[in-house]
């Protein structure tokens, strides 16, 4: 699937020279978190980007397979978007968190009291770990502010 | 005397360390991004080389953790305590790197001599069977702290302790005909 949309972007490119953005270029690669846990993707494809830091499929250290390891996900697609849209509320609308050198990180706090944090690696932007404090709640923190 | 049992294990970028003592046992998790695994080797070194205390943190990614504190006694004996952090919910680095303690979650009071032994075995058990050819740690990216690791081994040494070979640890000794 992922190679078929490249292909597109590609030939979009050649054929007009003008059509093909970064924005698009990024939308191809995408993948979703229930692909990478299934073991569809490499580690380096890239499951969400916002604001400038990307939410890579990862390994055992990093990314979607890290973050499953201890805050799982669902494998069969339920999560799929509220990951995504989670990790786009804390990043837009979340207030930074104090991290050891290296790392950044950015929290948004519900009226209703639980939170939902990410921590990234500054030089790199690439996505540590993400999670919410009760009980990986990723559909109350996609439903952020409500 | 009361047995006491030390595991540390590597897994999916998280340290975890699990003390037992006297019926009571603690595991708690130390993330990568925040790598306290030399800090507290060299902790326990310090200890050895005449320190009364020593303290070191243990971390998550972010705000989450644990203390533990060692205090040396004039007997040979070694005190171990584990609080969580003060804030675990804190935002702010005087909240997140709080000298204060929070909850005691463990407590024991052991030999210091058996102490550095069984730290000795726990961490020949990670050198054997958790690095890779580089040095570097499997499914936690940094290093081995080896000089660390080799000054600990040393010191037990002088307390009888015999390291043990990768079939050993691994249980692949032949058996016996």
């Amino acid at each position: 699937m992922k190679l078929a949309h490249s292909v597109v972007a590609a030939g979009v490119f050649v054929a007009s020279g003008f059509l093909f953005t970064p924005a698009a270029a990024e939308a191809a690669a995408n993948t979703s978190a229930s692909a990478c846990l299934q073991g569809f993707e490499g580690p380096s494809v890239i499951v969400n980007s916002y604001g400038g830091l990307n939410l890579r499929c990862g390994d055992p250290t990093k990314g979607i397979l890290h973050i499953d390891s201890s805050h799982p996900i669902d494998q069969h697609g339920a999560d799929d978007v509220h990951v995504d849209r989670c990790m786009n509320n804390i990043v837009g609308l979340g207030s930074p968190v104090s991290a050891n050198p290296g790392n950044s990180a950015k929290r948004i706090t519900r009226p209703s009291g639980g939170w939902a944090q990410i921590v990234w690696d500054t030089g790199t932007k690439d996505v540590i770990t993400m999670y919410t404090s009760d009980n990986n709640n990723w559909a109350a923190c996609a439903a952020f502010p409500n | 005397m009361a047995e006491v049992d030390l595991v540390m294990e590597f897994s999916y970028g998280w340290c975890t360390f699990t003390l037992s003592f006297g019926g009571q046992s603690i595991s708690i998790k130390n993330h990568w991004a925040n790598d306290r695994f030399p800090e507290l080797l060299r902790c326990v070194n310090s200890l050895l080389d005449g320190a009364e205390s020593v303290s070191c943190r243990w971390q998550g990614p972010a705000q989450e953790g644990h203390f533990v504190d060692l205090v040396a006694d004039p007997d040979g004996g070694v005190s171990v305590a584990v609080h969580r952090f003060p804030h675990p919910d804190g935002s702010e680095f005087s909240e997140i790197w709080s000298a204060e303690r929070g909850e005691s979650v463990f407590g024991a009071h052991l030999a210091l001599a058996e102490f550095t032994v069984v730290l000795a075995a726990a961490l020949r058990r990670v050198r054997a069977t958790a690095v890779d050819a580089s040095g570097m740690i499997r499914d936690y990216p940094r290093p081995f702290p080896q000089s660390e690791f080799e000054r600990i081994e040393t010191r037990a040494a002088r307390y009888g302790y015999h390291p043990k070979s990768l079939a050993e640890l691994e249980d692949l000794s032949t058996p016996s005909t």
